[in-house]
């Protein structure tokens, strides 16, 4: 039996490391979503105290925002079981208190989230199914989800990354990276139910397009 | 396809990162071994419950810096790596498997700096797949194997 020649095996030399370096770095990338949410104090002289990190209440914690009355609220991208988002209070020294854990988006790869200016609603991108949902924002910074969640809704693999709300609070513009458009919704202010408006392609698509906002 | 000329002239010297890191860091690791005192790494390796402990250590402290040594100098690789796994497979086995994957565990930021945690099994694996690439790949140029292989090749055409 002839042995394998030096340039077969030579070959097969970047292999093992593609394995440990690729996997390597998806786990400390997903380690870091898995890590939950760094909080930073702001000191009187503007520089940023110690981090104090707190766990999240559900895996992917992905974005962050504030609503009106100083809640926490954070988009999570969940594992199988779909994203969802969770909402905290802040207490002086950087622990966060969850008020509302984890409340399904009833989609996926709840990317980020943007809250009306009256404070009174939040929606969250989902990414990966194309669609938003809902939240109505309790006084105390609960969530409860607007009638059936999914408010708005995207052609097929849009890939919505980011959105953003008009600075009168009328309109919800999201940036369809998949398919290089802005999605463009009304928002209905006694519910918060979103009127879609249809897109607006000529975006590039495979530009890597991911942030998008409203004035 | 044939690969362009430059990229053949640059792919030979991909082995070289590769030897430069194992290699220091296997010698570093033996000799801070070393200057700590071997004795605390017995102790170690007897609260391990490695048998044998002093032996082992000396083995240990040795497999890394001629290990180390002939990595970096690209000599008799396959031979040398055989020792050098059987070290970062036990450091798995005895120690590093406990906490997981990941060596560089970021915890939080104090007034000290950052703190981490205790590692996992990231660098050992990482140190394995630089050993199998250069087992499988060849120690490349300035090496002592290359050498070898070269004046094999002249003496047998």
């Amino acid at each position: 039996m002839s042995q394998p020649s030096h340039a077969t095996l030579s070959r097969w030399a970047p292999v093992p490391l593609r394995l440990i370096v690729g996997y390597g770095f998806m786990m400390h990338g997903w380690l870091k979503l898995e890590r939950g949410v760094d909080v930073f104090r702001v000191l009187a002289n503007g520089k940023l105290s110690p981090i104090k990190v707190n766990a999240s209440a559900g895996a992917g914690a992905f974005s962050v925002a504030f609503a009106a009355n100083g809640a926490l609220l954070v988009s999570e991208t969940g594992g199988a079981g779909g994203s969802a988002m969770s909402s905290y209070s802040i207490v002086s020294d950087g622990t966060l208190l969850p008020i509302s854990q984890s409340v399904p988006t009833l989609g996926a790869a709840n990317c980020w989230n943007v809250v009306t200016p009256d404070g009174r609603f939040v929606y969250a991108s989902n990414a990966g199914t194309s669609s938003i949902a809902g939240f109505a924002i309790g006084a105390n910074g609960a969530l409860t989800p607007l009638a059936g969640t999914v408010v708005g809704v995207n052609p097929p693999d849009s890939a919505n990354l980011d959105i953003a709300i008009s600075a009168d609070g009328r309109f919800l513009y999201s940036l369809n990276a998949g398919s290089g458009a802005v999605g463009m919704f009304a928002i209905r202010p006694q519910d918060g139910q979103l009127l879609n408006l249809g897109v607006l392609p000529g975006l590039p698509a495979a530009a890597g397009l991911n942030g998008i906002a409203a004035n | 396809m044939e690969k362009p000329p430059y990229r053949a002239t640059l792919a030979r010297w991909a082995p070289l990162p590769l030897r430069l890191i194992v290699g220091y860091g296997f010698m570093m690791h033996g000799y801070l071994k070393l200057e700590r005192g071997v004795d605390l790494f017995v102790a170690a390796l007897d609260g391990l419950g490695i048998p044998l402990p002093h032996l082992m250590a000396w083995l240990t402290i040795a497999i890394e810096l001629a290990g180390g040594l002939a990595v970096l100098a690209g000599a008799y690789l396959a031979l040398a790596s055989v020792p050098m796994a059987i070290v970062l497979f036990v450091a798995i086995a005895k120690v590093h498997w406990a906490f997981g994957f990941s060596s560089i565990k970021f915890l939080e930021v104090t007034a000290a700096g950052p703190q981490f945690g205790k590692p996992g099994v990231e660098c050992d694996l990482l140190y394995l797949a630089c050993l199998a690439a250069l087992v499988l790949g060849g120690a490349g140029p300035w090496s002592v194997d290359g050498r070898r292989l070269a004046a094999a090749a002249a003496r047998d055409p």
